[in-house]
């Protein structure tokens, strides 16, 4: 990734780069097939193509059907279409359930269905982010209607066992919706296997371009549409489809489905290497186990430094990290990551806490890695020796 | 944090000069500390003098911090100003050059609160010391 001056990026769970032939694909649409997709005469059909295309594509890579895919402007807009859409069908008796440790697009819809007299359950994590399937049972079998869980934790990278979540949604009849921003490209996602009823998706997650997304829907699944209009995707999403976004969709999904194996595990061996640095420091802890991880994914709580300090210190230095912190803020001020105090580290350490997540563009060349685990170490050291004694 | 910080603030931050791990004065004689707990900061002044009284001359400052990059910055440029200063002439150092100086945003002013509490506490006991 290019940037304005000279910044090792590491911050694929936040974007990634476009994905080579994503720019290609888009340019494409947008020039030789610009005519709305919904329209019955021939350049209409020429741009339903492309959307069929990219339908086809993404619905291999979850197995799922290609008409089963509902457009949206990315995972959040999913992610209310699914939950919204949901509770707003099942009516009073929605009882929707949850993780506290899901991203705000999630926790923040939950906020306002509650608010709007929706019944909501969260359930905790444990010191490895995992949820507890036994409580979970117990919650769903009470009468729940809709299962909302992530796969893979944005801050963490924790991966929840969605094969025997949905498992337990299936013995007792509830939807399940899988928040899948994190995973789609890095983990196998198969729709039908994992009993999974709605999948939000996004494509800037995996080298495609930002401003979409989808919604999964399986048949027979009750939501209300949220966006009301022309009617376009069965009246679930109106609107008319953003035909070259959908194309630079499809061809990210193309790429991640020839290489996500091999690719996984070229970054899960160059995330070891990172962890390898930076744990030759005191007072530095992995946030997760290893095992429950998805490869690009290292969130690390240091002790004795300012978490504010250090992500400033990490990106604005020489040379510049582009990393990320769940909240770097001040954890006396309970801006800490919820998440990580969800997983029992205490304010300050989940306020100093840094998110690196590899990429396609995390050069295999070792040199990159070895040079940002050095200069990380090199940054908590210099924060270390300024604190001093205080 | 403050995204849109001046240079010199992110600059004194990054590569500060008054650091007291980076400083041989090994005699020191007046010692200040304050902390901010909502902000969860604490900062340390040491100053070295020459001659008693508030007319001492400071030969040296220097200082350590735990908290946000705000706090280092605004310690290590107090800690430039009051060098080659009295006593007497340091204490003349007020809140609304620490944040001219280095452009504090309103939520920002609490690190130079922070760090002319210290300061003040070393410049009186730098005083006791030498009188």
């Amino acid at each position: 990734m290019s940037a304005t001056r000279d910044v090792r990026y590491l911050d694929h769970a936040a974007t990634t780069p476009l994905a080579p032939g994503v720019f290609e694909a888009m340019q494409q649409a947008l020039l030789e097939t610009p005519a709305n997709p919904a329209s019955l005469h021939a350049p209409g059909r020429a741009a339903a193509e492309q959307v069929e295309m990219a339908a086809d594509t993404l619905g291999t890579l979850v197995n799922a059907r290609p008409r089963d895919l509902i457009w949206t402007s990315g995972a959040t807009e999913s992610i209310n279409l699914a939950l919204k859409g949901a509770a707003e069908f099942v009516g009073d008796a929605a009882h929707v359930v949850s993780v506290v440790t899901e991203h705000s697009a999630t926790l923040d819809t939950l906020a306002w269905l509650e608010r709007r007299g929706t019944r909501v359950t969260r359930l905790g994590v444990d010191s490895a982010g995992r949820l507890d399937l036994d409580a979970l049972e117990t919650v769903v079998a009470d009468g729940a209607t809709l299962v909302s869980v992530m796969h893979v934790n944005n801050e963490t990278g924790v991966i929840q066992d969605i094969e025997a979540i949905g498992a337990i949604c299936g013995r007792y009849g509830a939807l399940l919706h899988v928040d899948a921003a994190q995973s789609l490209g890095r983990l196998p996602i198969d729709c039908a296997r994992m009993n999974i009823a709605l999948l939000s998706v996004s494509a800037h997650k995996i080298g495609g371009p930002k401003g979409i997304g989808a919604l999964f829907v399986r048949p027979r699944t009750g939501i209300a549409a949220q966006v009301h209009g022309g009617g376009q995707q069965r009246g679930l999403r109106s609107g008319t489809l953003a035909t070259h976004q959908i194309a630079g969709f499809g061809a990210a999904a193309r790429r991640v489905a020839e290489t996500r194996d091999s690719e996984q595990q070229r970054l899960a061996a160059l995330r070891d290497r990172l962890w390898a640095h930076i744990e030759t420091l005191d007072g530095v802890m992995r946030n997760g186990e290893r095992a429950h991880l998805a490869a690009p994914f290292l969130n690390v709580s240091v002790a004795d430094v300012h978490g504010e300090a250090l992500l400033v210190g990490l990106t604005e230095g020489a040379p510049a990290l582009a990393v990320s912190s769940g909240a770097a803020c001040s954890a006396a001020k309970g801006q800490s990551s919820y998440v990580l105090r969800a997983m029992g580290r205490t304010p300050r350490e989940a306020g100093a806490s840094i998110r690196f997540s590899l990429g396609s563009d995390t050069d295999t060349d070792t040199a990159a890695v070895d040079e940002a685990g050095a200069r990380f170490v090199a940054e908590v050291r210099r924060l270390r020796a300024l604190a001093g004694a205080v | 944090m403050n995204r849109d910080r001046d240079a010199g603030w992110l600059s004194r931050f990054l590569a500060p000069r008054h650091a007291i791990a980076e400083c041989a004065i090994i005699q020191w004689h007046g010692l200040g500390e304050a902390d901010t707990p909502g902000e969860d900061a604490h900062c340390r002044i040491q100053l070295a003098c020459e001659h008693g009284g508030d007319d001492g001359r400071i030969v040296a400052a220097a200082f350590a911090a735990f908290g946000p990059p705000v706090v280092v910055a605004c310690a290590d440029w107090v800690c430039e100003q009051v060098e080659d200063r009295t006593i007497k002439d340091a204490r003349r150092l007020n809140l609304r050059a620490i944040e001219q100086a280095l452009a504090l945003a309103a939520g920002e002013r609490y690190a130079a609160l922070l760090v002319m509490d210290a300061l003040d506490m070393a410049l009186a006991r730098a005083s006791s010391n030498l009188g």
